[in-house]
Order: structure tokens, then sequence, then C-alpha cells
């Protein structure tokens, strides 16, 4: 018989799966790596879950520990990779047979955008991609609102002119 | 046709997650809390029973030299043994739900910290152990001629430093490979967050 944590934690599984592992591929973009960080954000949900006390939405608090997660694990990667191409041309996507060729080529444009973003760009541009409001990106990052708004402007424009070159001339 | 931010999120959040083995993933963490909280009984146990030998093996009871002596050893087993778990990147405590700038802050202080133990602690932790043994053998040298006394009483402790130092060079190399590019990292990513 499943113990109460295993119910909770195969429901948060089940509602933010998707977003967790799109969060992944905003940081790391080969599959494995993409993997091994979701695997290891479920792990960190699943030792702190206990210590969940409501004062924030569940999905601030998933995201507080996938973002941190995401951060130190980019930080190793960072240091095992030092000497190679960080983000290498052949890129794996979530589930390449269901995409169209076209959307396939725009998706990688889109990742292509995100990982030139330095981590606090990335981590305001997933969210926001996922539709998050600014307050709670200002809680999950702990910047200003205002500086959110500030990025917010500045990342849409960036990753708009990525996705329309040919109006953009990039 | 131009794409609009919509048109980007849209795009975004057409993908999905591949299924992965949950059920796999709780069993084995199961598995590892079981193993880690076995652990963690052994350690609770391995350093109360170190003091408790040297109490039983060493006559503390005959003079206070010595009880003195193994009162600043426990002490500095204690302290060590705090230091390093304050400073451990605990699988699970309470920072991995801060704010990505709390969180940051915490990770480089505690790393800062393994660094500051490694280097300063770790000789004030062998100062503390060749004087608590020093004053032992004091005491437990005595019917020794004057020669051999101050002969052992300065080869333990030339003993003592040159082991310490050598260790700690070995961990401070091996954490300048390991720690001091995750801390860089950190510290960009920290500045980036302050803007």
């Amino acid at each position: 018989m499943k113990t109460q944590k295993e119910q909770d934690f195969e429901a948060l599984y089940q509602s933010h799966k998707d977003k967790i592992y799109r969060l992944c591929l905003g940081f790391v973009r080969e599959k494995d790596l993409a993997n091994d960080l979701f695997q290891e954000i479920l792990i960190k949900i699943w030792r702190n879950l206990e210590s969940f006390k409501g004062e924030s939405e569940i999905s601030t608090w998933i995201y507080r520990i996938a973002y941190n997660a995401a951060l130190t694990f980019t930080a190793k990667e960072k240091k095992k990779s030092e000497q190679q191409t960080e983000f290498p041309e052949n890129l794996d996507l979530a589930e390449p047979e269901n995409y169209s060729q076209e959307q396939e080529i725009r998706l990688q444009i889109l990742y292509q955008a995100i990982s030139e973003l330095p981590e606090l760009d990335r981590i305001i541009a997933t969210l926001l991609l996922e539709g998050t409001a600014y307050k709670a990106i200002a809680e999950i990052s702990g910047i200003s609102e205002n500086y959110v708004a500030v990025k917010v402007n500045r990342i849409k424009t960036s990753l708009t002119q990525k996705l329309n070159p040919q109006t953009h001339g990039n | 046709m131009e794409t609009n931010f919509n048109d980007i999120q849209q795009l975004w959040q057409s993908q999905k997650a591949s299924n992965f083995d949950i059920q796999g993933l709780i069993s084995g963490l199961k598995k590892t809390e079981e193993k880690q909280r076995k652990e963690r009984i052994a350690i609770a146990i391995i350093t109360p029973s170190t003091l408790v030998f040297l109490f039983a093996v060493m006559p503390w009871g005959e003079s206070k030299a010595i009880l003195f002596s193994l009162l600043v050893i426990a002490a500095a087993m204690l302290w060590v043994g705090w230091l390093s778990f304050s400073s451990a990147l605990k699988p699970s405590d309470d920072s991995e739900s801060f704010s990505n700038k709390a969180y940051i802050e915490t990770q480089l202080t505690k790393l800062k910290q393994r660094y500051k133990i490694a280097g300063t602690y770790m000789y004030f932790y062998a100062f503390l152990l060749a004087a608590a043994i020093n004053v032992a053998y004091f005491v437990l040298l005595e019917p020794l001629s004057a020669t051999i006394r101050i002969s052992v009483h300065l080869g333990l402790t030339v003993m003592m430093f040159v082991v310490m130092h050598i260790s700690v060079r070995r961990r401070i190399k091996k954490y300048d490979q390991t720690l001091k590019p995750i801390m860089e990292q950190l510290e960009k990513m920290l500045l980036e967050l302050k803007g």
C-alpha cells in the first residue's frame, strides 16, 4: 500500500512533469543531461516533500527546488566541460518524433536563443514561457518584481527577434 | 508570418516529458533513505564509542592532567564533527526551497566554510590534539629519562603536524579542482541576481 508521501509525490509528478522537463531542456540541451537533471530534481522534491509548509503555492515551491537544482547542476556541468563547446549543434529534443520538421527547427532556434541567455535570464525566460506571473517569478528568483519586469521586456524582445530572423535581420 | 511571443509560448509548451519510471525511482529512493538512516546511526555510534574507549583505557581517574587531555580530545572531535556537518551540502535541507538568490548565497557560504575548515580549522584541531596528547604523555612517561621524554614529545608533535599538513594540502588541491570552479560559477550567478 502506498504511503501518503508516495501519493503526494506521484500527484505532483503528474501535474508538474512536463514543466520540469521543459525547465531541464532550458538549462541543458543534451537529452541525457536533461534526463539526469530531471531525475535529480525529482529526487530533491521527494527528499524535501515533508518540509513543504504551505507558505507558498506548491508550484512556486517546486520551481524553487527545480531551479536551484538546475543552477548547481549547470555550475557543475560547466566545470566538467570548460574546454568543450557548451551546447552541441546536434540537439536532442524531448520527443522529436512528435514534431513536424518546421516545428523542430523552430524549437532548436528557441533552445539556442535560451541557451545564449545568462542563467538568471534563463530562469525568467523559462518561467515566462510557462506563463508564470511576475510575482511568482520574483518569489522564485529572489529579485524584485520591478527588476523582473525589466528583464522580461528584454527577454521577450530577444526571443522574438531570434525566432523572426527574416524580420529582424539576425 | 511573424512569430509573436504567444506563439513562442505555445511552441515551448508543446514539449512533453517522456515516460519516466516513477515507481522505480520511488523504490530506489526508499532503499537509499534506509541505507542513509543506517549510516547516520553508525556515525552517531562511532564517535561516542571512540570517546568511551579512550576513557576506558586511559587512567583518567588517577590524574587530572589525563582527564583534562581526554576532555580536550573529546571536545576537539565533537567540534570538528559539528563543523563538517554544518558545511556539508546535504541532499536535503531547507535551503533547497529558498529563492534562487538565497539558495546560491547559502551554497557559497557552505563551500567557503569547507575551504576554511581545511585551511585553518584543521591546523587548530591538530594543535588541540597535539596539546592534549602531550599533556597525557607528560604524565604517562614520567618514569622515563628526560631525553626520551623530550624526544617522544617532539617526535609526536612534529609527526602530527606533518601528517595534518600533508592531508590539508591534499584536501585543498582537491577543492581547487572540484569546488573552486563551482564557487566561481555560483559567484557569477549571484552577481547577475544582484543586478
